[in-house]
């Protein structure tokens, strides 16, 4: 016999240790591969950057018109299922379904409902556009100061395009800048968001920059 | 302590979003890792020099000489059955091969795992990826009308996640397989060797 044997003794210790650097390696690989990919998804939104402009000067400068923002095709929409169709179509001598006394025609229910519904950017089919906007007033304070900062608004369209509400959802710094942008707000107007054709109420979001 | 708690969360949503074959690659990098492992223990040569110096080295020390790897053992097997061949006075070279087959059968150990598992790995990964695809337009077909875009995108990254786990399990393994592969061809050549100078011995 020789002297001295080979032996695997220990091997299957150090294997799995190598085995759990092999598991913390895809742990790693996998998340940092994914990392990247979150960091981009969040989208940037339109935002009015506001030019401060100075009450007291004599010809104050003229806001240049913004161009206006191009209506968005509506996404096509599958229609509604026909329920009397696909049933009649069953021949078994019986008597024929009528689902006209159980709902009515789904399209007009849908429509009935559409006239008191306020609705969002997403269940409209044609979002609003503006119509005019005059120049924010710049505050006074502020201008002076040389605060700069930003409000999102929140505005109820209603269905002749006027601004029915407008509530601040966000402000930095809070509270200087509110009551100027509000009284901006209330002085919009848009062509109404529309929903099948008839114009329908609608919550816009906004942000004004005051810089 | 807490970022690892974090990332390891990280991980742990991703590896969800995937599916069930997400854990499946999992397990399969596990086994993968345990493979390349015992292989990288096992195939360890130990010495630099050369075999007939190893050879002479074995002859004249016996005993006393200081095993570092697989090769001094392989060696020292081999000239204990050239002793054993001679006493009896029968072919040497029959009697070498027997000794050195235990470690030829010990350096191919889990060679056939890593392979299947570098190959396995990305099919697996793909057939996540189909199945996410059908989850998708499953959802495609039943959604309403406000998500279908949502829908599509977060199917088909979700699909992707698990073709991109396969490939991640697949490369390293594929490139130190490889190596582990190479390092077992030139063992084979060595114990050729050794068989060859042991069994020549004697028509010098």
């Amino acid at each position: 016999m020789p002297e001295k044997k080979y032996s695997t003794k220990g091997r299957t210790l150090s294997a799995l240790l190598i085995m759990l650097f092999g598991g913390i390696l895809m742990v790693v690989l996998v998340v940092s591969f994914n990392k990247n990919i979150e960091k981009k998804e969040p989208v940037v939104k339109k935002e009015i950057r506001q030019i401060k402009s100075v009450k007291t000067k004599v010809t104050p400068e003229k806001p240049k018109p913004k161009q206006k923002p191009r209506p968005k095709k509506a996404q096509p929409k599958a229609p509604l299922p026909n329920l009397d169709s696909s049933l009649a179509g069953i021949a078994m001598d019986i008597p024929e379904f009528q689902t006209d006394n159980i709902a009515g025609d789904a399209n007009k229910l849908l429509e009935d409902i559409v006239q008191d519904t306020i609705m969002n950017e997403n269940t409209v089919d044609v979002k609003p556009s503006i119509v005019s906007r005059p120049p924010l007033e710049y505050p006074e304070d502020a201008a002076k100061n040389g605060i700069k900062g930003y409000v999102v608004i929140n505005i109820l369209i209603g269905k002749d395009g006027n601004v029915e509400i407008a509530k601040v959802l966000e402000s930095q710094p809070t509270g200087i800048f509110d009551q100027a942008a509000l009284d901006a707000v209330y002085s919009w107007r848009f062509s109404p968001a529309r929903y099948k054709g008839k114009p329908v109420k609608m919550w816009a979001k906004q942000k004004i920059r005051f810089q | 302590m807490n970022e690892i708690l974090v990332y390891w969360n990280q991980f742990i949503n991703i590896m969800n979003s995937g599916g069930i074959i997400m854990w499946v690659l999992f397990a399969l990098n596990l086994l993968l890792w345990y493979g390349i492992g015992y292989r990288y223990l096992t195939l360890k040569r130990g010495t630099r020099g050369n075999v007939r110096r190893l050879i002479e080295k074995h002859e004249k020390r016996g005993s006393e000489k200081k095993y570092s790897g697989l090769l001094d053992y392989v060696v020292a097997d081999s000239i204990q059955a050239y002793k054993t061949a001679q006493s009896i006075g029968k072919k040497p070279r029959a009697f070498i091969y027997d000794a050195i087959f235990p470690y030829i059968i010990l350096i191919g150990k889990y060679s056939i795992l890593v392979k299947t598992i570098v190959i396995l790995a990305p099919l697996v990964g793909l057939l996540g990826t189909v199945a996410g695809m059908i989850e998708t337009f499953d959802a495609l077909q039943s959604s309403s009308m406000f998500s279908q875009g949502d829908s599509i995108a977060g199917g088909i990254s979700k699909a992707l996640f698990t073709t991109e786990l396969g490939l991640v399990v697949a490369v390293p393994g594929l490139i130190i397989g490889k190596i582990l592969d190479k390092k077992e061809e030139q063992f084979i050549l060595e114990f050729e060797q050794i068989v060859d100078i042991l069994s020549t011995k004697d028509e010098k």
